[in-house]
């Protein structure tokens, strides 16, 4: 207010002046462009809004039905469509012997999300230093571009490859590799799916898909860490290894958290790879390898057949599982963005001890 | 001795200086430093100055082989530090920066905590292990003043310092190392006037132990601090001589017109 108030004497055209002609001096183009931007700004706000209230409106009943055994059951079965009985709960109709619980999405969501989120943030960090501090310069752009490039492969072709090709080779050679490894790791003990059908598979895709997101975020960031930082370290003897482990990690560290939860955000989200990769068991894992399903695969996969039941509690159930998707989508992102937000201020990490 | 792998390592207590000779430096071709020889006497402040662009920070980050991380950067001819060629064969660039600290044109400090900042490279080198880095921190905290405004606040951030005590932090930090010369690249031109006096004062003292070279566009704190006038233009060498001479009765035209201002 002050700096426009200080203008509007002096300069010609000064913030004051734009101010002034706010109101009755816009052109025609002036007006159009205002409400095509102001609705374009609109737009998105109002499609969250939308969807979410759609979401909890549709979803009501089925919260209903369901309780606390929505989140502790792990049983989710959409009825028997062609019994002459019906289930109730709470005045709520729905086919009989449905139950609602999503336990199982939940595990199955969360499992192959984390699994692929430990993976990729380690390789897409290493990789990008790797990149930026070691490797000759000539071939840090071609590389980079490759990194990017797998971005742009559309999920269903990771899902096929993943079906096809991936998870047939990983149950065939890796897998059998790994289980040993449980005597050591009890983690890995188990048997697979001969065509490697599972979770871990399906993290591993995940891994893939969500390494392009935390690489370039991580590029960018060491990208921006000051030149006069790494150089003080340089003048006090220091190999690269302890500048980037003093100066540059310490830089980008929030950054990375902030890009791993936009990466976890994604995979969460994941549908078509997961749903061809994870087996769609309708119970959680067994093991590290085994099948399951997600929230997001369950809708894709289970819509169909929710769209049969006359009583319409099925796709109610569906709303259910996809706004609790939606949630533990927003979560993420939202986390990711408020981290973000500390980054540019300029309060920066500190550690504990020499 | 520690500088080649070879030599078996003693502290002197005083310091050799600097001899430079025959040193190039050319970014993509051009030359920025021409084929300059001079020496830089040990326990001396010596100022290099000159005009924008003549060479003064090149010649300084030379010293310490600073140009080896910069891309198109090109260095011939010979310094020697404490009797050892820097850019000879089988030199240990870790143990040359370590005996080369440098005070850059801003503050620096890492992104780590004030005691982090001070005791995180002695500690790499081995100077100091996790008993004793305590003592030793304190030590060049209190030596650069600094200890009675962090001393409450060493697991906080630096970033909360002024921008003095920052530049006093990353003094503390280059001392901790115990070198045996001492760069500094405009180390106040960021600095208010009461931090300038002191870190002026403190490079006086330094001169004691080590070998100072500092580069000045301000020729009043040239005049001040400086025991030695290293003139440079375009990359060479125009006079070389005592302040005194040096602000009183320069031998060369054009030290007598940059003195007086017409240059510069």
């Amino acid at each position: 207010m002050i700096l426009v108030r200080r203008r509007a004497g002096g300069l010609p055209a000064g913030p004051a002046r734009v101010a002034r002609t706010h109101s009755h001096e816009l052109s025609t183009g002036d007006r159009v462009l205002q409400w095509v931007s102001g609705a374009a700004a609109t737009v998105p706000l109002a499609g969250l809004l939308f969807i979410t209230i759609i979401l909890v409106v549709w979803a009501i009943p089925a919260i209903i039905y369901s309780g606390g055994t929505f989140f502790t059951s792990d049983k989710f079965f959409i009825g028997n469509f062609y019994n002459p009985n019906f289930s109730s709960v709470n005045g709520v109709v729905a086919p009989f012997g449905a139950n609602y619980g999503a336990l199982t999405f939940i595990i199955g969501t969360m499992t192959s999300s984390l699994i692929a989120l430990v993976l990729a943030v380690p390789i897409s960090v290493g990789g990008v230093l790797m990149l930026s501090e070691w490797i000759p310069r000539q071939l840090e752009g071609p590389l980079s571009t490759f990194l990017e490039l797998l971005a742009g492969i559309p999920s269903v072709v990771f899902g096929f490859w993943g079906l096809t090709v991936f998870g047939p080779f990983l149950g065939a050679h890796v897998f059998p590799a790994l289980s040993h490894l449980g005597v050591i790791l009890p983690f890995f003990k188990g048997s697979w799916a001969y065509n490697g059908q599972g979770l871990l598979t399906a993290s591993l895709v995940l891994t893939l898909m969500i390494i392009p997101i935390i690489a370039s975020t991580t590029r960018q960031l060491v990208r921006r860490v000051p030149v006069l930082a790494t150089e003080g370290a340089l003048a006090l003897g220091m190999t690269k290894y302890e500048v980037v482990r003093v100066v540059t990690i310490p830089y980008v560290r929030t950054g990375i958290i902030a890009s791993a939860l936009l990466g976890w955000g994604r995979a969460l989200g994941e549908t078509i790879a997961v749903l061809l990769i994870i087996g769609m068991a309708n119970n959680p894992p067994v093991n590290v390898y085994g099948t399951t399903s997600t929230l997001a695969s369950t809708i894709a996969a289970d819509l169909d057949s929710a769209l049969g039941d006359g009583t319409g509690m099925a796709v109610r159930a569906m709303a259910l599982l996809g706004l609790l998707l939606l949630t533990m989508s927003l979560i993420t992102n939202l986390a990711g963005r408020l981290v973000v937000r500390r980054i540019s201020s300029d309060a920066l990490p500190v550690g504990r001890g020499v | 001795m520690q500088l080649a792998g070879t030599n078996v390592a003693t502290k002197e207590e005083v310091s050799a200086g600097v001899a430079i000779e025959g040193l190039t430096v050319k970014f993509r071709g051009t030359p920025l430093i021409d084929g300059i020889s001079t020496l830089f006497e040990p326990n001396k402040v010596t100022a290099i100055v000159g005009p924008t662009g003549c060479g003064k920070t090149t010649l300084l980050r030379s010293i310490n082989r600073m140009h080896d991380h910069v891309t198109g950067m090109r260095v011939s001819g010979s310094v020697v530090v404490e009797g050892v060629d820097i850019y000879g064969p089988d030199v240990n660039v870790r143990e040359v920066r370590r005996r080369v600290g440098m005070l850059f044109q801003r503050p620096n400090p890492f992104p780590r905590s004030i005691v982090e900042n001070v005791g995180l490279a002695p500690r790499a080198h081995g100077l100091a292990d996790r008993g004793n880095v305590r003592e030793l921190v304190r030590e060049n905290l209190t030596m650069v003043g600094l200890w009675d405004a962090v001393s409450n606040r060493l697991h906080g951030s630096p970033f909360g310092l002024s921008g003095g005590q920052q530049q006093l932090l990353c003094l503390a930090r280059t001392l901790a190392l115990s070198p045996d010369v001492l760069l500094l690249d405009e180390p106040t031109s960021a600095l208010d006037p009461d931090t300038t006096d002191h870190i002026e004062s403190l490079m006086k003292k330094l001169s004691e132990h080590m070998t100072v070279l500092i580069v000045t566009h301000n020729l009043a704190q040239a005049s001040r601090i400086s025991d030695n006038v290293l003139f440079l233009m375009k990359g060479n060498v125009v006079e070389a001589t005592s302040a005194r001479t040096f602000f009183h009765d320069p031998a060369d035209d054009r030290s007598r017109a940059y003195v007086s201002g017409r240059i510069g």
